[in-house]
């Protein structure tokens, strides 16, 4: 199995265990827009990251890239409020936090405005700058991930683990019992 | 060049001190030292031969030589054993001259009994005494301690030492509680009208003065060594050296380097950059051999105490009829007037015991209490009033849900987030 394969059957396998485990309660429109969104630009990355031989992809793409990414996130995160959709950014922070709905307004406002703001600035950076600039432009954009990463892992993960740890603890102690 | 063992049966003739010659066989018994290798004497039980290695060169073997030759004719006066005791070698003090041939090979002395005897090494550690079939208590070191500190006294008043005193080269008789000391040729001598050096030394032994250079003074040495071994005998094998550091000076992991500094702890004045190991009894030791080893050990201590100070102080303790010893009400041999130091290890032990074992019954509950103190934290939950105090006065600004969505909607959340974010990381690289 090439490693391609293995990874595509990776990504498969941790859906369908998604789908199996989905939450039953219907999904915000505007989380299931972002959802789309994000398939197609998962296959998209599937595709000319594992499969597609190099140098297939269109090659101004590769310095627009990351602004396609903050500007399709954007847009998503700018329309579907205005239609009534509500806020995307719950998906990406985590609908674990209690705000109100003007709080997640604000929120996905901001938010909205940064990925714009930030597929602006690769725009200017990638044409108009040395290579090396946009290099390090890239870098500080992929702190920002580890940001909403260490966000996540801090008020999400910690809890689910110890949810988890306590659940197996109880299996466990039923089972000894 | 001689390059190859000697066979395991092979010829020899002894020269002894009166000139006589005698042939002998010469059997291999499997051990081997550094410089040479024993070998038992056919027909003469009482004696084993070291034979210098082959790859020990000609003008090594001939120092050796001439030592061996002054040795054999200058034996010195040991402490007198009751005649009731057979058979105990306190040196293995060269006898008769090996040659091989016309040449010199090696010397002839008397036999250790092994099976009589055990390394005092296993005193330090009472499990492996007792292992050894030697049930140690404070009556039976003091006597070790004093037995040693008497051939020591011995060499030193025929200007011999030892130098690389250490427990591994120390045998003690089971019953008797005399003490040999192996590897005699090896010694320093100094004596009117011939010197030998002795070049071999072990670090955790060697006094501070001589760790950055050669042993100038051996006597000196020996009364280091001779002080750290007595420690080590009646503070169940705890070097005088081994601390625990205090403040923020230099405290090396190693022993050579703490006794370099004179990091000495269990002395009667508190050494300021160390503390005693937990488990030391050294406050359990009469004031005598207090003094002694602060003398020995302290640093800027004024005359380190010879053999013979170390055997007078500890014939009184030696002795029974002295009465310096007493019983303890658990029947353990103590110091009198002092606290029984068996007791007080005991104590120490079990004390340290216990912690242990709540320590580790708290290591067993920890997850649990961790995932609790989690949980609280995040939903502000705490029943402890400092801690719930602390959960009033988060700020408003994040809080979490209680967690009620399953558990498997939460991974399936997280998996697709997951999964989001790793396309993000591929179109942002």
């Amino acid at each position: 199995m090439t490693p391609a394969l293995l990874l595509s059957a990776l990504a498969g396998a941790a859906l369908l265990l998604a789908w199996r485990w989905r939450p039953r309660q219907p999904m915000a429109p505007g989380i299931r827009v972002l959802l789309l969104a994000y398939s197609m630009l998962g296959a998209w990355a599937l595709f000319f990251g594992l499969y597609a031989p190099a140098g297939r992809e269109p090659a101004v793409l590769l310095l627009c890239k990351p602004t396609l990414m903050y500007w399709v996130l954007s847009a998503v995160l700018f329309i579907a409020p205005m239609l009534g959709w509500g806020y995307p950014v719950k998906a990406v922070v985590g609908a674990y936090f209690v705000f109100s709905n003007r709080e997640w307004r604000w929120l996905n406002l901001g938010f909205a405005l940064l990925c714009g703001l930030l597929g602006a600035a690769n725009l200017v950076i990638a044409f108009a700058y040395p290579p090396g600039d946009w290099e390090g432009f890239k870098f500080s954009c992929m702190v920002n991930l580890v940001a909403i990463v260490l966000l996540r892992l801090t008020f999400v993960w910690v809890d689910a683990a110890a949810r988890i740890i306590q659940q197996l603890h109880a299996r466990a102690k039923a089972l000894f019992s | 060049m001689r390059s190859t063992r000697l066979p395991a049966r092979s010829t020899a003739r002894l020269r002894w001190p009166d000139g006589r010659t005698e042939k002998v066989r010469l059997l291999a018994i499997g051990k081997s030292g550094g410089a040479g290798e024993v070998f038992e004497v056919e027909d003469r039980p009482g004696y084993v031969a070291k034979i210098y290695h082959p790859t020990v060169q000609p003008a090594q073997l001939a120092l050796y030589e001439r030592k061996i030759g002054w040795m054999i004719a200058n034996p010195p006066a040991l402490p007198p054993i009751p005649q009731a005791y057979e058979g105990i070698v306190q040196l293995a003090w060269p006898l008769a001259q090996v040659m091989l041939g016309s040449r010199f090979a090696g010397f002839v002395m008397q036999k250790i009994d092994f099976t009589r005897t055990l390394e005092l090494d296993y005193l330090l550690t009472r499990r492996q005494a007792q292992r050894e079939g030697f049930e140690v208590d404070f009556g039976k070191l003091v006597t070790v301690c004093y037995n040693l500190s008497t051939i020591i006294d011995c060499l030193h008043g025929k200007r011999i030492a030892v130098v690389d005193l250490k427990p591994i080269n120390l045998k003690v008789y089971k019953s008797e509680l005399y003490v040999s000391i192996l590897d005699c040729d090896g010694f320093h001598i100094a004596a009117e009208g011939f010197v030998s050096e002795a070049t071999q030394v072990t670090p955790d032994y060697l006094a501070p003065e001589f760790h950055e250079r050669a042993v100038t003074q051996p006597q000196a040495q020996d009364r280091f060594a001779l002080a750290t071994i007595i420690f080590r005998l009646l503070n169940f094998g705890i070097h005088p050296y081994a601390s625990i550091a205090a403040g923020r000076a230099d405290h090396p992991t190693e022993l050579a380097g703490r006794i370099r500094l004179g990091l000495y702890p269990y002395g009667r004045r508190v050494h300021p950059a160390v503390r005693p190991t937990p488990a030391s009894v050294h406050e359990a030791f009469p004031d005598p051999l207090r003094e002694l080893f602060d003398r020995s050990f302290a640093a800027g201590a004024d005359g380190r105490p010879s053999a013979r100070e170390w055997a007078q102080a500890l014939a009184g303790f030696a002795s029974r009829r002295a009465g310096n010893m007493t019983m303890c009400t658990a029947g353990h041999l103590q110091f009198a007037g002092r606290p029984c130091p068996t007791c007080l290890r005991e104590g120490i032990l079990r004390g340290h015991a216990q912690r242990r074992q709540r320590f580790t019954a708290r290591l067993q509950t920890t997850p649990r209490r961790a995932i609790t103190h989690v949980r609280r934290s995040l939903r502000g939950t705490h029943s402890a009033p400092f801690q719930a105090a602390l959960a009033q006065m988060q700020p408003h600004a994040v809080h979490l849900a209680p967690a009620t969505m399953p558990i498997r909607n939460v991974i399936a959340t997280e998996i697709v987030w997951t999964l989001g974010l790793l396309v993000t990381y591929w179109w942002l690289k």
